[in-house]
């Protein structure tokens, strides 16, 4: 059986795959459908992010014992779980291809002159089969360690540019009206739907009395963030916007100041290749715990193994180009898929939850805690009673 | 040794690591070093020659010695675009173009006839030049610009991106680099500006420039290190700034332009103004020049019966750096004396003023927006200048109905 994770590498995990995708690509993709007003499509965005991710956790709080699977087989039947579970795997995987190939992209673009495809895509495979082999509980522990001096390296990338930021590049809103805004959020909104990684963390979590508070902070935190990069980034760039295809090492770069440490683009190499392999992770253990669900597996090593060969195979056929992945992810034929796949995931968690017949003493999260002590106190009890 | 091989052979990483090094190994054996393959460029000159472009690349040649220079080379190709010409000197180096330590861009007055977007669209696009290098003109041959960088380098490290930036504290100038050129571009007023640096030739009895000839002649053959004959060039600042309009060279500042706009700049942060003739209690017919401390501008768009209006509010602070004339009382040394008196108040003032009025009439005879108005009152007063737009025949000549006013408040400090 999985060990739980705790709620603190929960909410890590919630925010290091809600930052991860925005950062690099994304922000000019918006830039072309939104123009300047691009950081309001984002702010639209993210708050009907937050509002989903908050239904999501008040109500995985509130049946903490059951994983999305147990919650849809039992409120419904086990087809509608696997089925439920294919469109994850699905959405999971092409979120992984997005971010495999961002990663090569961005070695490219920031570090070699000439990066052989094929030595990236063994050394990914090994990498990724070896991170996808571990559970949640180690990447939560990993991010326990990287999460800080990352987001401090990240927050230091938007300290400098704030001198250049131009209020004029961020007006007038709304110049071309409001058409633009929401069509940038429609077509990107494959990048956003975080939530969706909560599905896989359903029944993971080991929660304590303020853990649905933590985690809706955390997230809060991550999309405050998020906005104020975008601000920033429109604010200095401006039309050029649409140009900067490596968001957070553009504005490093464009540093106006002398810097006593000299280009400080290292700092978000380093930090931004660190996260996106751990978001990498993140996505491909998603994808084996669907594989898990849908067939019932359990052994690790061979969805890890499919999933590394997939992804590998993947890259192989689209030769790491940035720009075909973006350009599939944002077409007018995904943007209602992704759209149309967040509703029927909600509207089948809350009709779930709302069909389901609670269990006989479990009524909230106290009960459960102290069912809990109940249950540690008598293997401890039966631990000694051995003993003796 | 061996118990620590056993502990790190039980971790499954250790197996997935061996393989690679194992896989990885021997490719790496034959792989040539970067340094030997690439040749490091730190400037770029561009002149323009009919229709051939002519590139001189200053670059890094890491030699023994305790002379600077000798470390620099200069190099030169030509073709019809950037890239034939770059391969040019690809091709007679045996090497390939390492731009990453590009920081300066040197554009010929001859190449700044035509539209630079002509020049800059490779390196918007390569990723091979990975900094945001600055932009920097000469009257003059990009080429003798280089030759004089790389000659004023025997006792410093000079590089003309500390010129640029020197001249950006100093100076209207703000982020000359290419990034902001094209942010510039794209805008409806299209004007960037530039330093422009100028060479001359060094004095006759110049005999050091040993240094160079010795230095130059056991290198690559390719290496054109002079513009014209085997003089050296020196670095001279005209403190000459070129506004480039639509991509293309425009006209050059003059020095009322200069202060007005200079006064206006958020990121000029030491400016001196000189006056002349001042007679108050501490000094009779003296020059004085005050040098500039602190300032906030704080610009206010706005619109005065149906007339876009532009307020600058300029707070400046500023400190006497010299005293200069006769009759130098005791009081004139007193470093807690107040040398902004209300005489020397009015007269900067009136000085800014009537700069103002020469400033905004060339601006309006030139259709040069430097201040970057259109983008200023299309964004804080988007509605209103949108009707001030749709009531002119001619929508470039927006500049002509702006009104431009500075309010200029002056502290002193000691």
């Amino acid at each position: 059986m999985e060990k739980k994770i705790s709620t603190n590498q929960a909410s890590l995990l919630l925010v290091i795959f809600t930052i991860a995708l925005k950062l690099s690509v994304l922000p000019a993709i918006m830039n072309d459908f939104a123009s300047t007003s691009s950081y309001i499509s984002c702010l639209i965005a993210l708050i009907i992010d937050f509002a989903c991710t908050l239904i999501v956790i008040i109500i995985i709080t509130k049946i903490p014992q059951y994983s999305f699977y147990d919650l849809v087989s039992n409120a419904m039947n086990k087809w509608v779980a696997k089925l439920a579970y294919i469109l994850l795997f699905v959405y999971f995987f092409v979120k992984m291809s997005i971010a495999l190939t961002e990663i090569h992209d961005y070695y490219t673009s920031s570090l070699f002159e000439e990066l052989n495809p094929y030595f990236a895509i063994i050394v990914l495979f090994f990498l990724l089969l070896f991170m996808l082999q571990k559970n949640f509980q180690t990447l939560g522990r990993l991010l326990e360690v990287l999460f800080w001096p990352m987001a401090i390296g990240i927050g230091f990338t938007l300290i400098f540019p704030f001198s250049d930021i131009e209020i004029s590049n961020l007006l007038p809103i709304f110049e071309d009206g409001m058409y633009p805004v929401w069509n940038a959020v429609y077509r990107t909104s494959l990048a956003f739907g975080d939530f969706m990684l909560l599905f896989i963390l359903m029944g993971k979590i080991s929660y304590k009395k303020n853990s649905r508070k933590k985690l809706i902070l955390y997230v809060y935190n991550a999309m405050s963030f998020i906005f104020n990069f975008y601000v920033v980034f429109v604010g200095a760039f401006g039309d050029t916007t649409i140009n900067q295809t490596l968001a957070l090492g553009e504005l490093p770069l464009h540093n106006p100041h002398p810097a006593t440490i000299n280009r400080l683009e290292w700092l978000t190499v380093i930090i931004w290749t660190a996260l996106m392999f751990i978001n990498a992770g993140i996505l491909g253990k998603c994808c084996c715990d669907c594989i898990k669900n849908i067939f019932g597996l359990s052994d690790n090593k061979i969805q890890s193994f499919v999933i590394s060969i997939l992804a590998t195979v993947i890259q192989v056929f689209a030769m790491f180009r940035v720009n075909i992945i973006a350009k599939i992810g944002t077409n007018r034929v995904a943007a209602p898929i992704s759209i149309g796949f967040y509703i029927v995931m909600l509207t089948i968690l809350i009709i779930c939850y709302f069909r389901l017949k609670k269990p006989k003493g479990i009524t909230n999260i106290e009960s459960q805690i102290e069912q809990s002590r109940t249950n540690i106190r008598r293997a401890k009890e039966c631990s000694d009673y051995s003993k003796s | 040794m061996l118990r620590l091989f056993k502990i790190v052979s039980r971790n499954k990483l250790f197996y997935i690591f061996a393989i690679l090094i194992l896989l990885m190994f021997p490719t790496t054996l034959y792989l040539q070093s970067d340094k030997d393959q690439n040749i490091i460029i730190t400037t770029l000159g561009i002149d323009k020659e009919s229709d051939t472009i002519r590139l001189s690349a200053l670059a890094i040649i890491p030699q023994s010695g305790s002379d600077q220079s000798s470390n620099l080379e200069t190099f030169e190709g030509e073709g019809e675009t950037i890239s034939e010409a770059l391969s040019q000197i690809s091709n007679n180096t045996g090497k390939k173009i390492g731009l990453a330590h590009c920081d300066c861009i040197a554009i010929s007055a001859s190449a700044m006839q035509d539209n630079i977007t002509l020049y800059l669209d490779y390196f918007i696009r390569s990723a091979n030049l990975t900094t945001n290098a600055s932009l920097i003109g000469t009257d003059g041959k990009a080429s003798d610009l280089l030759s004089a960088t790389k000659s004023s380098n025997n006792l410093l490290d000079l590089s003309l991106r500390n010129i640029v930036q020197f001249k950006e504290e100093r100076t209207l100038l703000d982020s000359v680099n290419i990034e902001k050129f094209y942010r510039q571009y794209f805008t409806e007023s299209s004007t960037f500006y530039m330093p422009l640096l100028s060479t001359e030739d060094s004095s006759a009895n110049n005999q050091s420039s040993s240094q160079n000839n010795s230095s130059s002649s056991n290198n690559n053959s390719s290496s054109d290190s002079q513009g014209s004959g085997s003089s050296e060039k020196k670095l001279i600042d005209k403190n000459k700034i070129a506004v480039i309009t639509k991509g293309k060279f425009s006209r050059i500042l003059d020095e009322d332009e200069q202060l007005i706009y200079g006064l206006l700049a958020k990121t000029s942060k030491n400016m001196t103004i000189t006056l002349d003739n001042i007679n108050d209690e501490a000094v009779t017919n003296s020059k004085e020049t005050f040098e500039q401390v602190g300032k906030i501008v704080i610009p206010i768009y706005s619109f005065e019966n149906n007339t876009p209006t532009v307020t600058y509010n300029v707070y400046l602070n500023l400190r006497i750096d010299e005293v200069t004339g006769e009759n130098f009382s005791y009081s004139a040394i007193d470093g807690l004396h107040n040398f902004l008196s209300d005489t020397v108040k009015e007269k900067i003032n009136t000085l800014v003023q009537d700069n103002l009025i020469t400033t905004v009439s060339k601006m309006k005879e030139n259709k040069s927006d430097i201040l970057n108005l259109y983008t200023k009152f299309n964004a804080f007063k988007h509605q209103k200048w949108q009707n001030y737009l749709a009531t002119l025949d001619n929508q470039d000549d927006y500049l002509a109905g702006i009104d431009i006013k500075i309010n200029l408040k002056l502290f002193n400090v000691v």
